[in-house]
Order: structure tokens, then C-alpha cells, then sequence
């Protein structure tokens, strides 16, 4: 037990290393390009927790952040990768903001649960579809899952365009109508926009854990993900189980997708998700994809995206940088293997001598 | 067990990191608005981009040339945030809110919910939108009279085309860009009626690719001058002129200098003196809410002047004719393209 | 003879074991020198310290009576050290030349001058005997062929001691035949060479000397000559080993599968049991003898429900279980021993008390609704541990972590530990040493003592006579011959095998 107790302790080591070294090699290339790293960095952090409202925009990306990494952690167990999520998104914004829209008089919970049911199943669809392609003709997922993309982007900017069958006749903005009260996610903090979403994704977290974890179904999809020869001979349908992860993925794309439009922009807008689904799988990486360790580099990313824009507004640098950061962290985090067996060795060592 | 301490471990590592940062930064920043501080107070006047950014050599460019003015003449400090995503146009906006900009100026009609949503938030700031409608009495709206321009880039097109065909390459699909359509169909008709016009639209604003490909296959199809209204995807049309050597005409600025050869004229959207007027209201202290209209007749909208380089005078001459009657109200093109249906040309 | 290589009180201590204990070693110059143990038992993990791989924790190596301290293989290399691992370190798409000049590159002004290299390699080749093409692409030639090659690398690097890791493990017969006169010859030529294995055939076969460790202890090094195969194998494995399999006596019962006409194809969709028919009863053993690849690994598919068939009919006590799922089969009580435990049978990244669940998950006591319960799995895991004797006693630990042998049991033990009705094994022994092996024979012998059927599929013909109590001999798709064991002969069968007749 002590053994796995020391092994965590250095995963969680490496990942935090990579983060330093990402935001030291930012520093440097700040300085570099002329910047005051210092009042950036001052900024970025400020703006994502100095004001009320910062913070609160910090958990709105958050929110989106953890439930497309859900997305991508179910798919990933069992051994698939569902590039698609940014597609999915915009499927459960579209089918919650039409929903939102076009059922009056309903009670708030029943409107905002049946809206995001919808966005869910559009999702799901979304991810049936190349699921059902790879488990039964073989057609890898990441082809299918970024075609898919492709269609909800088009479907999406289609509908809401000048004569789309969703576009609000009332504005000249390209969007639906706005949704029913009833379909708005409660907000939770006076002055800002954070809404309940928050809460269900870290609900849905430990959900998607105990599911996985804990669950015959669960067992069953990570059984294929580590070895789909085995499972097939230990009675498991491996070509089921494979639709069911990107059924199930592409489930927490549509969830990310409508919370978005119930919970903030109330109406439906072409690239209403600012690359949530892109972000989700670093998301997930940094996570060490676990369901739970997702809510910690979600809400990393989501300081990240909050505060590079008062970083913006006062650095003037740009929000790229935080794209440069981003990436290295990721770079780093594929490093951390040498980088935690050095450790381990020269410094461990040195410590504990040569009974580690 | 393995998983939940990993965890554990790390989400309060990095807690403490993000607190510590906190710390760090929080000192830092007070130094530096010491510093600052005994200086003149200047106000900070801040725009909001659309999704083309700065370096569209059109509207946001035009924009930001009102607040570099406005540093010069009106000793202003200028500040220009470039929102990529439509997605965070609310933060963008609210964070300057939240900085108390004197003036914050979102561009284009697409950022009009959000400059809506945050000028409620903020009663006592100022904000204006360009190409767009708030009616808040903190909201200055600066509106243009598209159809105005495009109808003399339409009599300038029918009167210079060889081919007897002339095409039209619009960004998105929206009232705006149909506004302009509207105008120009019923310039060329205006001018010769026989003259054919292609109208496409690239479904994006931010695509040069998009723009080349859509021009491409009008001058394929025997247009020999192309109008765009298209912001960045624009780019690619005015490229597309230079490739197959033929006319392309601009929008919001001019934009001749792009392609000296192959500009024929361009429709110039003075945002500049729009945007400029705004701020001006603001330092004189007399700023208020409220649609701003502007047309010919304000000079918020102009041929390029380098239109005389490849446009004879007598067709110069035509046009500015048209102009006149224009600001004098004998001749209203159609704002839409609903008007443009029933529009008929004026005898001349 | 003097001593080319002494390694003295050799300590080496990873995380979870003491690999090795104070390991004394002497090898005589000009000598074969083998080290035998069983997997685990220290014997790789001494030659990568002496190769300069890992590095001692304490004591001393030295090298005709000077003392060495290895930081890396370069500097074994450059005294005259060279090590032949188990997986080659070739490049496929280069030459055999190109691969041997690697890092020691000779250069012609700004050129390789490869001419020299490959003249130098064809006369080592020759001198050698090894008859190695040095134009010849790496991905072309034999795995017995690249074998040589990597001895013909260490020569062309100047090695002295050869140092062997297991070498006939990937080998055919022939070529293990052609290995041994290879070796003979360098040791004529003056070179010593290391000889890693588990096998006591071959310790005897080609060995002058031989150490045996257990658990990271040195037994003894003895003289080969003075020695033979039981005492080795009881050093090896500390107590008697029995090489005959108690047969326990039965009774044949009932007829419990019953195999009529089988066709099926191949991976390629190509034909590969042309017309299969066979039956085994409740106490039998019956083997399935034959060379790899005429059709033993579909066979064991079809009856684990991983294939579909094209024509036939199977059935167990007389119902009719053609194309039936795996999940079905199982829950039917077939037992599935996979040729591959790696690929079909674990999933090395799942821990053991997962993998010993796999095939039942959905069954009682583990299914509770949706939930799997753990407690229930992991206490029923911590006993079949304890039964079956898994090392370590660790249910958390991942199934890939575990040794050969250990990996097989939990195999076993996951498909003995319920009521089965046919157990269907495949190479059950593949890859395990002697104290493995004697382990698996006896479950085996276990089940057919308890009046189960037992259908074995082996390649090895030693294990099938061993075990069975008929054996029938596979060719091309077709069962060619039946035999009984006590009647019969290895050469016999080994014709029919070979596609000749009786």
C-alpha cells in the first residue's frame, strides 16, 4: 500500500511540475517578447479570481471544461477517441435552445430538465453514428467522430442563418430566439453569470467515476479499452460496448453543449462554444483521465480562460499566450515520464538512498 | 484508492499554487497603479472587435483609426480588445466595464446582445455599438447608410463592366449584407439595366480561403468586376482580381492600396468619423444614448478617393449626380432586399 | 583454466524484491558457462549488471583479475562484453551491415564507406561459420538469421565474452541445432560465453559448467559432466521434480463434447479445418498433436465461441452449441486456457482481482443490480490467490507485473475456480519454466481427476504424451491419425505430424 501511496504522490508531483515549468517558460517568453511577465501574470490571476465576476466567469468555463472531459475520458476508457466533441456540443446547444424556445408554460425544474435531456440525446446521436461505424465496419473513430464535426458546424450556422428555419425573425443577429424563462438555468451569484451547471458537473463527476469504477457496465467498457481480445474471450460484446463508450461520450458533449445555451447565452448562435470540446481533451490529459481529476485541471483551464482576458486588457498580451501555455503544460505533461524518473532517481535517491 | 489520492493531492497542490500566485500578483499590482498614479488622469476609450480582429484592412481597422484619432486630437487613451470567439464577447466587454473605460465601443452587429447584457449591468458606463441597435439610454448606436454607398459602387460597376456581368461576394448572410446587395443591384440597374448581376455569400466573415474560391467562380462566370463585402474573407477577393487580372471593389475603407491595379473603387464607411464623434461626446462630457445615423449626406459614407485613378470623368461625373440627388432625397435606393423588389429606376 | 570473469557478493535490490544476494559468479575463460534458474530467480538481472544495463548496490566485478565499474553498456563493450537479448535491437528496413556499424560508423572523407564494413563483416561471418548476407535487409531474413546477426555484431565490435539471454526461446529445432555448432565453434575460436536459460535439455546439451540461482541466490556452479537433468531441476526449483505427470485413474464417462465435420477459415479467410471431427468423454484427456499453424488455433476459437464456423456441428452432453458466444460457452462451463494469456487471456493493465472475475462479471455472487461488487470480488480473489499459490499475494497489483507462470495461474485459476464441464487448453505451458509447468500438468491432471473432460492442444509432442490419454494429430485442417500414448512413439506421431502415414 505505501508503494502506491508514493507512486501518486509522484504523479501528482510531475503534473504540477509541468504546469510550473509552462508558466515559467510563458514567463520567459514574455519577457522576451517585450512584455512585463510580471503585470501579466499579475493580470491573468487577477482577472480570473480578483473580482467576483472573474471568478464566476472562471467556473463558467469550467462548467462546459468538465463535461466535454467526461465526454472524453468515457470514450478514451474503452480505447477510443472521440474527436467530436466540439461537434456534440453544438448538437446539445441546438437541440436545448429549440426546445427552450418552443415549449411555453412549463415548470422551470421540468423545462430544464427536458432541455437538457434533448441536448444529451443529440449528443448521443452524435456519437452513435461514428461509434456504430467503428464497432461494426472498423472505420476509425477519429475520421468518423471529425466528420461529424463538420456536419453539426454547418447544420448549426445553416439554422440560424438569414432563412434557417431556427433564425429569429425579430433581430438581425444570426440566432434563435431567445429561450423561455423556464428554460434558464437558475443563476447563483447576484451580478454574475454563474449558474447551477457547475454544481451538476461535478455531480455528474462522481457519477461517471462510480460508473465506471464501480459498475458491471463500467467494468466491461475499460475491459475493452485495455484489451479488446481479452474481453471478447471473457464473454464481453466487445462491438457494443464500443458504441455504447461513444453513445455515452458523445452524451456528456451534448450535456456540455446545452448547458451552455440554458445557463448562459439563452439562445442558439453559430460557434456559441469557444473550442470547449477541443480544450476538453487537454482537459482530460492533465487529468490523468480520471473523472475526478478532471474537476482540478477543468478549473485550471477555466482560470486560464477567465483571466487571459483582463491579461488582455491590461498586458495587452494576447490571448494566444495562454494557447502557448496551454500547449507546453501539455508538452510538459508528456515529458513528465523523464522528467519524474530523474527525479526519482538523482533526488529520491540522494534522499532515501537505495531502498527506493 | 489509488485514483482518489492522486486527486486529493493535486486539486489542493493546486489550490495552494493558484493561491500563492494570488498573493504574488496581488502585491505586484499595487505597485503598479502606485506608480501611475500622480499622472493626469487620462480616459481610457476601449473597442471590442469582432471576430476578424484588427488587420481586416476594413471595419475594425476603420474603427480603430477613430480612436487613434482620437488619442491625437483628443488626448485619449485607446484600448482595442480582439474577441475571436462570439462565445465571449459578455466577459471581453464586462471586464473593461469593470476596469471603468470611459467608452466601450463593441464593433459589428453580431456583439449587439452582449453590448445590450453589459450596458444593462453597467448603467453609469458609456457604450456604443458600431452597425448595430441597443436601445439603452447609455448605448450610443452608430448606424450607415450601406445602401447609399453600394448603390453608387452599383452605377460605378454597370458603367465600367465590358462583359455585362458583375458579381457580388457578401460575408455572412445578414440584414447588413443585404443592405448592401440591395444597394447594389439597384445601382447597376440604375445605370444599365441590362448589366447581369452573381451574388454569393460565403457564410463567414473570417475566411480569405473562402473569399478567392467564391470570386473565383464568379469571374469564371464572366463577371469582370466583383464588389465584397466580406470583412477578412474579402481579402481573398480583392486576391482573386489580382490572379485573373481583373476588378474588384472595396469596402469600408479604401482599400486601392491593397491592389493598386485591380481596386476599382471602394465604398468607404467613414467608422472613423463615426467612432470619432463618440468619443468626442464623451470628453466634452455630453454623451448620449441613441441611433446616430450615417449617410452621404453626413459624410459617413464616400468613394474612395482613388476611384479618379481608373474611372473615366465622365462616369465619375454621372456619379456623383447621382450623389446629389441622392442627398437630396429624389432618389432613395432600397435598404433591403424586400425594398429592392419593388424598386424601379428613376428616368435621368 | 584461469577465471576470465569473477562477480563477488553482487547485491542488487529493486523496489518490491532482492533480485539478487550476494551472488558469487566465476566464469573460465573459453568456457560455456550456463546460468540456470527459473524466471525470476535473478539470473538476467546478473548478467544486465555485468553488461552495465543496471548497476550493482554493492560488490565487486572483475575482469581477468582487474576490478570494473560499468556506467553503461559502452563500457562492457569496450571490455570486451557483448550481450545477445531476447528481443533483438535491429533495425528492420537497414542492412545487416548498416545495422552492425551503427555508432562505430567508418567513414571515408564526408562518406560511410560501407565497402570496407561489409568486406570486414563477410570475412567474419565466414571465419565464424555464421553465413550471414551482409546485404541482406533486416525484415527479410529468419528470426535464426537475425540471431546471428546479432552475434556477428558483437564480434565485429571485438567481443570476448558472449553473453546470451535465453537465445532458443524464439528458435526452431533446426536452427537451435544450427545455434549449438555456432556456439561449439566460438568456444573453439577462444571466446567464453554466458548462457541464460530454464531449459535442463540444453544445460546438458552444450554446457562445460553450470551456476543455478534461485530466488536471487547462487545454488552451486557445478561441473555439467558430473551432473544430470533430476539434480538440476531439484537445485533449480528446490525440491523433486517429477518430469512423468501422475495420470490419475478414471473412469471414461459420458461423451461430453462432440465434434462433427468442423470447417472454418482463417484470420486471411482461408480455409483452415477442413472437416474437424472428434469427441471427448467426462474423464479424458485427449491432445491434439501437431505442427503450428494446421489449424490447432482456430480449432480452440471455434470451441471459445472467437470464431464462426462454415459447416459442422458442435455440440456438449448432446446439445447443440454451434456459433454460440463466447459468454454463452462460458456460461455453458467451458473452460478456456488461451495459446496467447497476454493477448486473450489477462488484461495487464487491469488488476488481478478484475482479471480473475473476467468471463463472470455478470454472473452471481458479483453482479448486485448494476453494481459489481468489490467487496465480494475481492474477497473471492484473495482466496483463489491463496489457493493457487499467485505471487505475490497481492490482488491489487496489475496482471502484467506478474511473471510467466504467475500469469498462467491466475489464468487457471479464474477457469478452474467454477463448476466447469470441458476444459479446452491451448500450449498451456508455453513460455513457463519447470516448476510452472509441473504446476499447470498437475491442475490439468486435477480436472480429469474430478471426471471433466479435457481437450489439450500443444506443440509441444512431450506434453501431449504426457498428459493424454488419446492423442490425435492434426494436419492441414484434418485429424489425421489417432494414437495411444502407451502404444506409440514420439518419432511415430512426429510423421503424421509431418503429413506422412502410419
Amino acid at each position: 500500500m505505501s508503494r502506491n501511496i508514493n507512486e501518486s504522490v509522484l504523479t501528482a508531483f510531475k503534473v504540477l511540475v509541468a504546469i510550473f515549468l509552462a508558466f515559467l517558460f510563458g514567463y520567459i517568453v514574455l519577457y522576451i517578447m517585450g512584455y512585463d511577465p510580471v503585470v501579466a501574470y499579475g493580470s491573468l490571476i487577477k482577472g480570473a479570481f480578483g473580482s467576483k465576476r472573474g471568478f464566476a466567469e472562471t467556473l463558467i468555463s469550467t462548467t462546459p471544461l468538465i463535461f466535454g472531459s467526461l465526454g472524453f475520458i468515457l470514450a478514451f476508457q474503452c480505447g477510443l477517441f472521440n474527436m467530436g466533441l466540439e461537434g456534440q456540443i453544438a448538437i446539445g446547444g441546438i437541440v436545448a435552445a429549440y426546445l427552450g424556445y418552443t415549449i411555453p408554460g412549463l415548470p422551470p425544474f421540468i423545462h430544464i430538465t427536458i432541455c437538457i435531456i434533448g441536448a444529451a440525446a443529440g449528443g448521443a446521436l452524435w456519437g452513435l453514428g461514428p461509434g456504430f461505424l467503428k464497432a461494426r465496419f472498423g472505420i476509425h473513430e477519429v475520421i468518423g467522430t471529425i466528420m461529424m464535426n463538420y456536419i453539426a458546424f454547418d447544420v448549426s450556422s445553416y439554422l440560424v442563418s438569414t432563412h434557417g428555419p431556427m433564425k429569429d425573425r425579430l433581430t438581425d443577429m444570426p440566432a434563435s430566439p431567445f429561450i423561455h424563462d423556464s428554460a434558464k438555468i437558475i443563476r447563483i451569484w447576484k451580478g454574475t453569470r454563474l449558474h447551477w451547471g457547475i454544481f451538476l458537473a461535478i455531480f455528474f463527476s462522481f457519477v461517471v467515476w462510480f460508473l465506471l469504477f464501480r459498475t458491471r457496465i463500467g467494468y466491461k467498457l475499460r475491459a475493452v479499452g485495455k484489451n479488446q481480445f481479452a474481453a471478447e474471450a471473457g464473454g464481453i460484446n466487445v462491438p457494443r460496448y464500443m458504441i455504447l463508450a461513444m453513445v455515452l461520450s458523445g452524451l456528456f458533449g451534448g450535456i456540455a453543449g446545452g448547458v451552455e445555451i440554458l445557463g448562459i447565452h439563452y439562445r442558439l448562435f453559430a460557434a456559441f462554444s469557444p473550442g470547449y470540446g477541443w480544450d476538453a481533451i487537454a482537459v482530460s490529459l492533465l487529468g490523468l483521465l480520471s473523472p475526478i481529476g478532471i474537476i482540478g485541471s477543468a478549473f485550471l483551464f477555466g482560470f486560464l480562460r477567465s483571466g487571459s482576458i483582463l491579461m488582455q486588457a491590461i498586458a495587452g498580451v494576447s490571448k494566444d499566450m495562454i494557447s502557448v501555455i496551454t500547449g507546453v503544460i501539455i508538452f510538459f505533461m508528456g515529458m513528465s515520464d523523464p522528467v519524474g524518473n530523474f527525479i526519482k532517481d538523482k533526488l529520491l535517491r540522494k534522499l532515501y538512498g537505495n531502498s527506493v | 484508492m489509488r485514483e482518489k489520492r492522486v486527486v486529493v493531492f493535486f486539486v489542493s497542490l493546486l489550490l495552494i499554487l493558484a493561491s500563492g500566485f494570488m498573493l504574488f500578483a496581488g502585491g505586484k499590482q499595487e505597485k503598479t497603479t502606485g506608480t501611475s498614479a500622480p499622472k493626469e488622469k487620462k480616459m481610457v476609450m476601449a473597442m471590442v472587435t469582432n471576430q476578424s480582429g484588427l488587420g481586416d484592412q476594413a471595419f475594425n481597422d476603420a474603427t480603430w483609426a477613430g480612436f487613434k484619432l482620437a488619442e491625437k486630437k483628443l488626448g485619449i487613451t485607446p484600448k482595442v480588445m480582439e474577441a475571436r470567439e462570439q462565445a465571449q464577447y459578455v466577459p471581453y466587454l464586462s471586464t473593461l466595464a469593470e476596469q471603468k473605460a470611459d467608452l466601450i465601443v463593441g464593433v459589428g452587429f453580431m456583439i449587439q446582445d452582449a453590448v445590450k447584457e453589459v450596458a444593462e449591468m453597467y448603467p453609469d458606463l458609456h457604450f456604443g455599438i458600431v452597425d448595430g441597435t441597443v436601445k439603452l439610454p447609455n448605448v450610443a448606436s452608430l448606424h450607415f447608410r450601406e445602401d447609399q454607398g453600394a448603390f453608387l459602387m452599383g452605377a460605378i460597376a454597370a458603367k465600367m463592366t465590358k462583359s455585362g456581368i458583375v458579381g457580388f461576394v457578401g460575408g455572412m448572410s445578414t440584414p447588413i449584407t443585404n443592405r448592401f446587395e440591395a444597394g447594389y443591384r439597384a445601382g447597376v440597374m440604375t445605370a444599365n439595366p441590362k448589366v447581369k448581376v452573381l451574388v454569393s455569400y460565403a457564410g463567414t466573415f473570417a475566411d480569405p480561403a473562402k473569399g478567392e474560391e467564391m470570386a473565383m467562380a464568379e469571374y469564371n462566370q464572366g463577371a469582370d468586376i466583383v464588389f465584397q463585402v466580406a470583412g477578412q474573407t474579402g481579402m481573398g477577393v480583392i486576391n482573386a482580381a489580382k490572379k485573373v487580372n481583373k476588378w474588384a471593389i472595396g469596402v469600408d475603407r479604401d482599400q486601392n492600396y491593397l491592389a493598386p491595379d485591380n481596386v476599382l473603387s471602394s465604398m468607404v464607411k467613414r467608422l472613423d468619423i463615426a467612432v470619432f464623434n463618440a468619443i468626442k461626446m464623451v470628453v466634452d462630457g455630453k454623451f448620449k444614448g441613441g441611433i446616430y445615423s450615417y449617410g452621404l449626406k453626413e459624410g459617413g459614407i464616400e468613394i474612395a478617393p482613388t476611384t479618379s485613378k481608373h474611372v473615366p470623368k465622365e462616369v465619375l461625373d454621372y456619379v456623383n449626380m447621382l450623389k446629389d440627388k441622392i442627398i437630396a432625397g429624389e432618389i432613395t435606393p432600397p435598404a433591403t432586399l424586400k425594398e429592392l423588389e419593388s424598386y424601379k429606376p428613376p428616368k435621368i | 583454466m584461469p577465471s576470465i570473469i569473477r562477480m563477488e557478493n553482487i547485491v542488487k535490490r529493486f523496489p518490491s524484491v532482492l533480485a539478487n544476494d550476494h551472488v558469487n559468479l566465476e566464469v573460465e575463460e573459453g568456457e560455456i558457462h550456463c546460468l540456470l534458474g527459473e524466471n525470476g530467480a535473478g539470473k538476467s538481472t546478473l548478467m544486465n549488471i555485468l553488461y552495465g544495463l543496471y548497476s550493482h548496490d554493492s560488490g565487486k566485478i572483475l575482469i581477468r583479475d582487474r576490478e570494473v565499474r560499468f556506467r553503461g553498456p559502452a563500457d562492457a563493450i569496450a571490455n570486451g562484453i557483448g550481450m545477445v537479448h531476447q528481443d533483438f535491437m535491429l533495425i528492420p528496413v537497414f542492412t545487416v551491415v548498416e545495422n552492425l556499424i551503427l555508432g562505430a560508423e567508418p567513414v571515408k572523407g564526408f562518406s560511410l564507406d560501407l565497402e570496407k564494413a561489409r568486406e570486414e563483416i563477410a570475412n567474419l561471418s565466414e571465419k565464424y561459420k555464421l553465413d550471414v548476407e551482409p546485404t541482406a535487409y533486416i525484415e527479410n531474413i529468419s528470426v535464426g538469421m537475425q540471431q546471428r546477426v546479432e552475434i556477428l555484431k558483437l564480434l565485429y565490435r571485438g567481443a570476448e565474452i558472449m553473453i546470451f539471454d535465453e537465445p532458443t526461446s524464439i528458435l526452431t529445432p533446426q536452427e537451435v541445432d544450427e545455434l549449438y555448432k555456432i556456439m561449439n565453434f566460438l568456444r573453439e575460436n577462444g571466446k567464453t560465453i554466458i548462457f541464460i536459460t530454464h531449459k535442463l535439455k540444453e544445460v546438458m546439451e552444450i554446457s562445460d559448467r553450470v551456476t543455478v540461482l534461485r530466488d536471487g541466490r547462487v545454488i552451486d556452479t557445478i561441473d555439467t559432466s558430473s551432473t544430470n537433468p533430476h539434480e538440476l531441476a531439484r537445485m533449480m526449483v528446490g525440491r523433486e521434480v517429477l518430469f512423468r505427470v501422475e495420470k490419475p485413474s478414471v473412469r471414461i464417462g459420458k461423451r461430453v463434447l462432440k465434434i462433427e465435420n468442423l470447417h472454418a477459415r482463417n484470420q486471411r479467410g482461408l480455409p483452415a479445418l477442413n472437416g474437424v471431427s472428434l469427441d471427448v468423454a467426462e474423464g479424458e484427456v485427449v491432445g491434439i498433436a501437431g505442427i503450428d499453424g494446421n489449424g490447432q488455433t482456430e480449432l480452440v476459437e471455434v470451441l471459445s465461441g472467437l470464431r464462426k464456423i462454415d459447416r459442422g456441428k458442435i455440440s456438449l452432453y448432446d446439445r447443440d452449441i454451434t456459433n454460440f458466444t463466447p459468454k454463452e460457452l462460458i456460461d455453458m462451463g467451458i473452460a478456456h486456457i488461451p495459446e496467447d494469456r497476454r493477448l486473450r487471456g489477462l488484461i495487464l493493465d487491469f488488476h488481478l482481482y478484475e482479471n480473475l472475475i473476467l468471463g463472470f462479471q455478470d454472473n452471481k455472487p458479483f453482479r448486485r443490480g448494476v453494481i459489481l461488487d468489490l467487496k465480494r470480488v475481492k474477497e473471492w480473489s484473495s482466496e483463489l490467490v491463496e489457493d493457487f499459490d499467485i505471487r505475490p499475494r497481492d490482488i491489487d497489483v496489475n496482471a502484467g507485473s506478474l511473471s510467466g507462470g504467475n500469469q498462467q495461474k491466475v489464468v487457471i485459476a479464474r477457469e478452474f475456480s467454477r463448476n466447469i464441464k470441458l476444459l479446452v487448453a491451448s500450449q498451456p505451458s508455453r513460455g513457463l519454466d519447470v516448476g510452472a509447468t509441473e504446476f499447470v500438468h498437475n491442475q490439468i491432471m486435477r480436472v480429469k481427476a474430478e471426471g471433466k473432460a479435457v481437450l489439450l492442444v500443444s506443440l509441444e509432442l512431450s506434453e501431449v504424451m504426457n498428459l493424454s490419454d488419446r492423442i490425435l494429430v492434426i494436419y492441414e485442417g484434418k485429424i489425421q491419425a489417432e494414437f495411444d500414448p502407451k502404444k506409440t512413439t514420439e518419432s511415430e506421431i512426429g510423421l503424421v505430424m509431418a503429413g506422412g502415414h502410419v
